[in-house]
């Protein structure tokens, strides 16, 4: 007896076109079975490991359950039969750049284990749990630091944004991880190093190539210019020779929501 | 509460005049053009954008620009904070009607009296989330003057008869019958005038001719004051959902 399952891909950015494993459909005589990251056994959904995997805060999550229950309806009915399956998930990846099919296979079971059996020990080779450590509360953590600074509430404050600024003939185009757009700006760029010190500096770099063009064009002054993080960095480090005479502020800091109020209003 | 439902995905240089300082932005829309088989998908989607507005109906919003060859219609990507709502799947329409009664009654009534028989999965609605409210439909271009796809003089004519036109709907047998008689009620009490310049350009829109553009406004006065009595003669059909659906 085979089991044939289909998995299904976070693309955070579509243009990298770099999936995660997130969610995993099997078929087996007649029954469809689902298992996703963040979805108990109950059917209850924990948003937060998904938040971790996708960078996204937990407001911009609430997506999550809503996908799961279109996979709960898509295992129930498609799920029956391979061949509908198979159309439902091409139909996914056709319409949907974000979360895509992510291929298929099969996998023959031993006699006597069951499908659901099969399918947990799928999950943990394709899938796997989320690793529950503090860096799954980042968002959380920015969230409250954000609001705290009295930032997240404004009018003019936008998360994940592009901005084309006019330079003589032409748009500069800077690319922040949040930012406050009119009266006093502010711009804002995450570098975690929870990803690795080279991901950190590739971040840093990114930031400060984005950040310069801001003060140039006057959309940003050097101190509303600021790089938040998840660590404090040693004073001697590579990253924090790169990142002198930027505001860099780790958002675990007590003081950060302060820091980040004064930058903006006192500067 | 009021959710968003179009994303911004970029925002230009602020003003520095204004007193609400305004910014330019981008939001990302899906193009739409006439094609084979959906010759008049630019005016369709154009007229029903504007009735649905005038009428309250819960669709995607959008806008005319330029193609190669002439007006092109973007619609508004509908989106939920973060990223895309997955498509509806007809095993959540039970839970799509009991939450979002009123907005299925108007998709309902509006299918039938633009003629939509392709209403099918066209919809992003946000079912699990209590605190986010989103409903919106799309898709249109197989309504109006594409229900016979020959000609547009047999599509008006359809429209102008008593047919159902809808034979099968997603939500049929599902829709809550004091809120369709309500909305079909709304219809029918909208000024010809307001309907009219929903559909009339007084001058050929692409390939649609201005007399085609005022008979198909007359074929609409018409029908939306029959409304009631063309869902009342297909009562069963109505109140039936269709295999396809189950």
């Amino acid at each position: 007896m085979s089991l044939e399952y289909y998995l299904i891909q976070y693309v955070s950015d579509p243009f990298r076109n770099e999936g995660r494993n997130v969610a995993l459909i099997g078929t087996c005589q007649g029954k469809g079975y689902l298992r996703a990251i963040g979805l108990a056994s109950d059917g209850s959904v924990d948003r937060l490991p998904f938040c971790s995997i996708a960078g996204l805060s937990r407001d911009q999550s609430s997506i999550w359950p809503e996908w799961i229950h279109y996979l709960d309806a898509v295992t129930a009915v498609e799920g029956r039969a391979g061949r509908s399956l198979e159309l439902e998930m091409t139909r996914l990846s056709e319409r949907d750049l974000h979360f895509v099919s992510g291929g298929q296979g099969s996998v023959s079971m031993e006699e006597g284990m069951s499908p659901d059996k099969a399918m947990d020990e799928l999950f943990d080779r394709l899938i796997g749990d989320v690793p529950a450590n503090p860096d799954d509360l980042f968002f959380e953590r920015l969230e409250f630091v954000f609001h705290c600074a009295e930032v997240s509430y404004r009018q003019d404050f936008w998360e994940s944004i592009e901005i084309d600024i006019e330079k003589g003939d032409e748009f500069v185009t800077i690319s922040l991880d949040a930012a406050l757009v009119t009266g006093k700006t502010a711009g804002f760029w995450i570098v975690r190093s929870a990803n690795g010190a080279i991901k950190a500096k590739q971040g840093l770099k990114a930031a400060i190539s984005n950040l310069q063009k801001a003060v140039e064009v006057g959309f940003l002054t050097q101190t509303t210019s600021i790089v938040l993080t998840d660590s404090t960095w040693k004073p001697d480090s590579p990253i924090s020779r790169m990142a002198q005479g930027i505001t860099v502020i780790n958002i675990n800091d007590a003081d950060a929501p302060s820091r980040i109020h004064a930058a903006i209003h006192y500067s | 509460m009021l959710n968003p439902t179009y994303k911004i995905r970029s925002i230009r240089s602020k003003r520095t005049f204004g007193a609400t300082a305004p910014s330019a932005c981008s939001i990302d829309g899906i193009l739409k053009f006439d094609g084979p088989e959906s010759p008049h998908c630019v005016y369709n989607e154009q007229v029903c954008c504007r009735l649905a507005q005038t009428l309250h109906i819960p669709v995607a919003d959008g806008v005319l620009t330029t193609g190669t060859d002439g007006p092109a219609f973007v619609s508004l990507e509908v989106s939920s904070p973060g990223e895309r709502l997955p498509d509806i799947h007809y095993r959540s329409l039970p839970k799509i009607a009991a939450k979002y009664q009123s907005e299925v009654a108007a998709v309902v009534a509006f299918d039938i009296f633009i003629g939509n028989s392709d209403r099918y999965r066209n919809m992003k609605v946000s079912l699990v989330n209590d605190q986010l409210r989103l409903f919106r439909a799309f898709d249109h271009s197989h309504a109006l003057l594409n229900i016979d796809l020959d000609a547009v003089e047999k599509s008006v004519a359809i429209l102008e008869s008593d047919a159902l036109i809808a034979e099968h709907h997603p939500f049929y047998g599902l829709v809550d019958s004091i809120a369709l008689r309500s909305w079909c009620q709304r219809i029918a009490d909208v000024q010809d005038v307001m309907i009219s310049e929903c559909c009339v350009y007084q001058k050929p829109f692409r390939g649609v001719p201005a007399w085609v553009q005022d008979r198909l406004a007359a074929a609409l006065n018409g029908r939306k004051r029959r409304l009631l009595s063309i869902i009342q003669a297909n009562e069963t059909i109505v109140r039936t959902r269709h295999s396809a659906f189950l």
